[in-house]
């Protein structure tokens, strides 16, 4: 697998919701440990904002040619605009 | 700080300021709109010495030029599209700046164009293969002050000083037909797009990078940006007080190069002439062998290759042979027979819808703590970055539909 | 940074330029490769260098006219030899040794060596 098959490919949860694209992959020693997704734009590249949902790898369940199914349930409020939603445990500005 | 290598460097900078087209531009403009102009020439160098200090500073401290930056903050897409644009513009000017050196020969010796453009190529090649970086930057930049004669030229001829002075007040003459303010925009972008040409950005970084700048030559950089492109553009403001002075009332049209080399005539007979010839000569190889080498160095940083004349042609091969046969292409757009002044024209319509897109990455760049640390922009360089951004871009806009309103300036 | 730090790999390694340990310059950064997959661990194995790298990060016209003029070469670097991430990433070896150098030495054989001063 290269990161340019997880890159700006869509997310969609297993109840076939679609929650964004990935914009970046973050790795610590080496591993893969989340993914970030959201309406990655242009802007926010350039500005290396940090805006949208963090998915833990656990949480991937296959990445298939045209989406990454996640076991993930987005929560219901409006997301943030300076800080990241974590999938699982208590919520995180960074 | 080295007083030496400081006057060197400002010097360098003056003498390789003006090109072919500022050349065109400012002796034009002076007789069509006198001295109304000469605050478009201040606004174009205040905007180069901001981008070209905020370069150096991306140099010093990123220890990497621009362009390699630059696909890493824009992606491979729009790294690639900027690419393909910028090299694009420098081709077309170092074509026209390969034709305009050997109009300029043409003048000096009477001999014939085409073989002159093509000889004249390989002595730059030649030059820019013997020669390491410094001494290519040196010779061609020292030997460029000869153009300080028109300087000397508008003394000379005693000027309305004042009205030189009130030139550098921002203002739109009064009583334009809407034809001739249509006129007086495109000579403002184009004046702009001379002199903010994008070569002169990854040159100036790219040579930062070869002399081996260090944070300790952060003051050096902002003295040679301030002071070297500031009296080099009074150089060219001179070229357009004395087409303001001498044509003007007289209805001549410096179409030609050539028309411009007699502001120095009048004054001093063939003596001038022939120092103006000289002048133009240099600085315009110069600045030919700064497009082509600019040019070699984008595609060199974006993919990664070796690059640089501090190393010696056959130790970066990639690098010397992609400027060879940038030179070789450039010596052929001249060698199709495409009018000089039709080149500089383009050079200067492609160069200025480019820019927003080579100066953005940089502004960004400069201004990220990351790869800046403590010498990232400070509030006076954002303030002024972001004002030209929007003044760019605002031009570049504007650009098109004023050349073919004004049929490339014509009226 | 060193490899084993926390890294975005969009942000902080895609598109950085490579400098091996003699301080050349030996490519840029044009994919990440991993091993394992999802719903495993997956971990970074290598640094992908080469025009064979775009066919994935452009449109299909637009590698194809990169092939023509570039080939479609791609080189493993493999994360083991990578010895720090920052504005550049610095290899731990030469360029050379992992053939990054091939294309440089191929067109150096047009080059004279001589007349440089």
């Amino acid at each position: 697998m290269r990161l340019t098959d997880l890159r700006d490919k869509k997310v969609r949860s297993l109840d076939g919701e679609t929650l964004g694209r990935v914009h970046e992959v973050h790795c610590e020693g080496r591993r893969v440990v989340a993914l970030m997704c959201g309406a990655a734009s242009l802007i926010e590249r350039w500005t290396a904002r940090q805006v949208g949902e963090r998915i833990p790898w656990e949480l991937v369940k296959r990445v298939e040619a045209d989406a990454i199914i996640v076991a993930f349930d987005p929560p219901s409020a409006s997301r943030s605009r300076r800080g990241t939603r974590q999938a699982s445990g208590p919520r995180s500005k960074r | 700080m080295n007083p030496l290598e400081l006057t060197l460097g400002i010097m360098t900078a003056v003498g390789g300021f003006v090109d072919i087209s500022e050349l065109v531009f400012a002796a034009k403009a002076g007789s069509t709109f006198g001295y109304a102009l000469i605050w478009v020439f201040a606004v174009g160098t205040i905007g180069i010495v901001v981008f070209s200090e905020m370069s150096g500073r991306v140099a010093i401290a990123a220890k990497q030029p621009v362009f390699n930056l630059m696909r890493h903050r824009l992606g491979i897409k729009l790294g690639l599209l900027t690419l393909v644009a910028s090299v694009i513009s420098n081709l077309i000017t170092c074509a026209a700046e390969v034709g305009g050196v050997a109009l300029i020969l043409n003048y000096l010796t009477g001999a014939p164009y085409l073989p002159m453009a093509a000889a004249m190529t390989v002595v730059m090649i030649v030059s820019i293969w013997v020669l390491p970086f410094e001494w290519i930057e040196r010779v061609y930049g020292l030997l460029g002050l000869v153009m300080l004669v028109f300087a000397a030229a508008l003394v000379a001829i005693h000027p309305p000083w004042d009205k030189i002075a009130g030139g550098f007040v921002p203002h739109i003459p009064a009583g334009l037909s809407t034809k001739e303010l249509l006129t007086f925009a495109y000579f403002s972008v184009a004046i702009l797009s001379a002199v903010m040409f994008p070569y002169e950005v990854y040159f100036y970084s790219s040579g930062g990078i070869e002399e081996g700048w260090a944070p300790k030559d952060m003051l050096k950089n902002r003295i040679t940006s301030i002071v070297g492109m500031g009296l080099g553009s009074l150089l060219a403001i001179a070229i357009l007080a004395n087409s303001a002075q001498l044509f003007g009332p007289v209805n001549v049209d410096p179409e030609i190069p050539g028309t411009a080399a007699m502001q120095a005539a009048i004054p001093f007979g063939k003596w001038g002439l022939i120092l103006a010839l000289l002048g133009m000569f240099f600085a315009v190889s110069g600045a030919a062998v700064e497009t082509c080498m600019a040019n070699a160095y984008s595609i060199a940083q974006f993919f990664g290759w070796m690059w640089g004349r501090h190393k010696k042609p056959w130790e970066a091969p990639r690098f010397t042979l992609t400027w060879i046969v940038l030179f070789a292409l450039a010596l052929l757009i001249v060698l199709s027979g495409v009018d000089v002044m039709t080149l500089v024209e383009f050079a200067i319509l492609f160069s200025i819808l480019v820019l927003p897109l080579t100066y953005l990455p940089l502004l960004l760049l400069a201004g990220d703590k990351k790869y800046m640390r403590e010498h990232v922009n400070g509030p006076l360089a954002k303030a002024l970055g972001w004002l030209y951004f929007a003044i760019i871009t605002a031009a570049a806009l504007a650009a098109l539909p004023l050349y073919f309103l004004t049929s490339g300036g014509n009226g | 940074m060193t490899p084993d730090s926390p890294i975005k790999l969009v942000s902080e390694l895609l598109d950085l330029p490579l400098l091996d340990s003699e301080g050349k310059y030996c490519g840029i950064v044009d994919d990440v490769e991993f091993s394992g997959d999802a719903g495993k661990i997956l971990e970074l194995k290598a640094l992908l260098v080469g025009p064979g790298a775009y066919e994935r990060r452009l449109p299909g016209w637009a590698f194809w006219l990169v092939r023509k003029i570039a080939g479609d070469r791609l080189t493993r670097v493999p994360m083991d030899r990578v010895r720090t991430i920052g504005a550049v990433v610095k290899l731990e070896c030469a360029g050379r040794d992992l053939g990054l150098h091939r294309d440089e030495t191929r067109v150096g054989k047009w080059i004279p060596r001589k007349g440089a001063l």
